[in-house]
């Protein structure tokens, strides 16, 4: 019951705000629609208890996306005269709803395997961590491996960034 | 179960208490109320914490600056922060005339937020009613609502249509972007020790605190943190002197107000974080656990402070550089470190503390070595300088301060000082008239007339102190020694006429003399207050 008005009332702000992204004139605005957006869908996720992906969520897409999305319009000349009009209005409005029928499409199509009654919903973080780092058949190697890889890009860069 | 318990176990004894209270409830009322409670109990928390920390803040620091700080509104100058905030409450309004105007009025609440929306997660106590909810992903919920307080930064940067506000949110943003790579890398070596996400269950592990078994991790995440909130010296935000105050420049009082709680917050919410994953919580022993609690936060935040008063501001490319080329490669070794040590020694031994608080050091020396922050950059300088400076600002704390609490509290000027006009010994004075001709500004007014016997009778002796400009010549050309320099320094008067001293005055006796021009009274003088150090302190 009490799930059900949370997933509504999520579900209307959401596609409100990501209407909003899409009409609002001013660019700066309609960032801030979309941080709006994705704050929502972080909620939806909460309510199907993927607590672990809502986090994920708000960290990635709010903390990261953006943020880059809203530093590119704070370096971006013109974004003061509001959003800047080009002719690939009607071929974008083409390609969303061509996107939106196919996703809805597949929705309605694929035999989704349906469980009744549902089974409690549980914290996923745990069974991420297990899965993960389980000694057998886990990711620990790779896990070692992504932090050496990522050293290596760092001092990379920082080599190549160097005046000398 | 007696008095002692119930103070011990102060949190759940009061949760058991409430949820007895709400026991005839439906489960879904109760669950409901109790949230209330709690949200409502944060909320009287942060902001009762957050005045607390100003106080603290201003007169520590004022400590670290051999001041006083404020101490007038109440006792010890507790009431200041209330003051403050009525001052900025009573302040006029005012919205730039350009500013986008849901934008800029929605900017302080988005940044406030996030700042009250952490403490939900963060324990103060063991059990039941120690934490408003114990997330299983705790720490990780943390760090992404963190991150929601840079939109409000942006938004008051953008809505304020102001350059500076502009260019104070691009730098705040930029800052923040790139210290939270290292800051969320160093979490993961607590994560991977604990096992757990879970706030709570991050403290349990914690036999050993982890700043000992995770020493890279605890400077990484505790530099990254500073920089995050803005604390010095990364607070290049408000570099006063480039971008007058930043991206809140526009503010005015209350809004001010709030960017100046969700800052206070965010610095809270840090110390009670390093507290959690670094300093063992609320574990400790004797006290009880929640008391244990807020001295760590209160240390972690005076740690802060102490930073603040020594070190200064950073330059833009050093603060990226420090970022991308020090603190983001040692976190990733540091995940890489501990991820062995992980696998090897599941349990922890403790030579491993001595192992990684050497493997901390040859990393730092190395690192400093092949990537200097700039040219000449020398650890054993730079370091050592550092060391030098935080050293002395804390010997500061033990030094007298400077200031002192005036006017219930006076320095004794120097025996020869030439306080305010002129002490009059009216029974030596013979009417001579040398100090009248002595005086460059002719402003001393004597009148005489003929005694019965031999020698003047002085009827008027005026001096028009306003203009007096303390030469010292009418002292220092008195025959008979009847003229001294007073010792008194306080010159406000209410009326110009109190200006001109006469005679009456002169000769009051709680009018002190100076020994200035008479070297025969000095022995009996008090010793002048001396504010310098012994000898050895600097």
């Amino acid at each position: 019951m009490g799930v059900a008005i949370a997933f509504w009332v999520l579900a209307a702000v959401s596609v409100a705000s990501a209407l909003a992204v899409v009409i609002t004139r001013d660019i700066f605005r309609a960032a801030l629609f979309l941080v709006l957006c994705f704050l929502t869908i972080a909620g939806i996720y909460i309510t199907l208890g993927a607590d672990f992906l809502a986090a994920v969520q708000v960290l990635i897409y709010i903390g990261a996306i953006s943020v880059l999305i809203i530093f590119a319009i704070m370096l971006t000349r013109e974004a003061q005269r509001g959003s800047p009009s080009n002719r690939l209005r009607l071929p974008a409005l083409a390609i969303g709803v061509l996107l939106l029928a196919t996703l809805v499409f597949a929705v309605l199509v694929t035999p989704w395997n349906v469980v009744v009654p549902l089974p409690e919903a549980e914290p996923t973080t745990a069974g991420i961590a297990a899965r993960l780092f389980d000694l057998e058949g886990g990711f620990v190697l790779p896990f070692e491996i992504v932090s050496v890889l990522l050293l290596a890009a760092a001092i990379g860069a920082i080599v190549l960034a160097r005046d000398r | 179960m007696g008095v002692w318990d119930f103070i011990y176990n102060l949190f759940p004894r009061l949760y058991e208490l409430t949820s007895a209270a709400l026991g005839g409830l439906p489960t879904w009322a109760s669950y409901l109320i109790l949230g209330l409670i709690g949200i409502v109990l944060i909320l009287f928390f942060v902001i009762l914490v957050v005045m607390l920390f100003v106080w603290f803040e201003r007169r520590l620091v004022g400590r670290f600056q051999i001041r006083l700080g404020p101490n007038r509104a109440g006792p010890a100058g507790l009431f200041q922060p209330i003051a403050d905030v009525i001052k900025l409450l009573l302040k006029e309004s005012f919205t730039p005339s350009k500013a986008d105007r849901w934008v800029y009025f929605l900017a302080p609440v988005v940044a406030v937020v996030p700042a009250f929306l952490i403490f939900a997660v963060v324990p103060i106590q063991g059990g039941a009613g120690g934490i408003l909810v114990d997330l299983n992903i705790g720490i990780l919920y943390i760090v992404a609502i963190s991150t929601i307080s840079v939109v409000g930064v942006f938004m008051a940067g953008w809505g304020s249509s102001n350059k500076y506000s502009l260019v104070g949110a691009m730098r705040t943003v930029a800052q923040m972007v790139s210290y939270e790579v290292p800051l969320v890398l160093s979490i993961i070596g607590v994560v991977l020790i604990a096992g757990s996400l879970s706030m709570v269950t991050i403290v349990k592990e914690q036999a050993v605190p982890f700043i000992l078994l995770q020493p890279l991790g605890f400077l990484i995440f505790f530099l990254g943190s500073l920089a995050e909130i803005n604390r010095s010296p990364f607070d290049l935000l408000e570099a006063e002197s480039e971008i007058v105050a930043g991206f809140h420049t526009e503010y005015p009082g209350i809004w001010f107000a709030i960017f100046f709680l969700a800052e206070y917050g965010h610095a809270l919410a840090v110390s009670a974080i390093v507290t959690t994953l670094f300093l063992g919580g609320w574990m400790g022993p004797g006290l009880p656990p929640y008391l244990w609690f807020f001295i760590k936060v209160l240390l972690v935040f005076s740690v802060m402070l102490w930073l603040r008063s020594t070190l200064p501001r950073f330059r833009v490319d050093q603060l990226m550089g420090f970022a991308w080329k020090y603190l983001f490669p040692l976190a990733l070794v540091n995940i890489f470190i501990t991820g062995f040590e992980a696998i090897l020694w599941p349990d922890f031994p403790w030579p491993i503390i001595l192992v990684n608080i050497l493997v901390m050091g040859v990393l730092i020396v190395l690192w400093s070595r092949f990537f200097p922050l700039e040219e000449g950059f020398r650890l054993e300088r730079y370091g050592i300088g550092i060391a030098k400076g935080m050293a002395l600002t804390f010997k500061h704390l033990f030094r007298r301060p400077i200031t002192v609490q005036y006017p219930e509290q006076r320095l004794t000027p120097s025996r020869r000082f030439r306080g305010n006009e002129l002490v009059l010994d009216l029974g030596r004075c013979t009417g001579c008239g040398a100090c009248v001709r002595a005086c460059p500004l002719n402003i001393i007014h004597l009148e005489t007339r003929r005694g019965p016997e031999k020698g003047l009778i002085v009827e008027r002796f005026d001096v028009e102190a306003g203009r007096c400009m303390y030469c010292g010549l009418c002292v220092e050309s008195c025959p008979v020694g009847c003229l001294f320099m007073g010792r008194s320094y306080e010159r406000a008067t209410y009326r110009l006429e109190e200006l001109t001293v006469g005679m009456d005055r002169l000769t009051a006796p709680d009018r002190k003399p100076s020994a200035y021009a008479h070297p025969e009274m000095e022995k009996e003088m008090p010793e002048q207050t001396l504010l310098a150090p012994p000898k050895g302190v600097h």
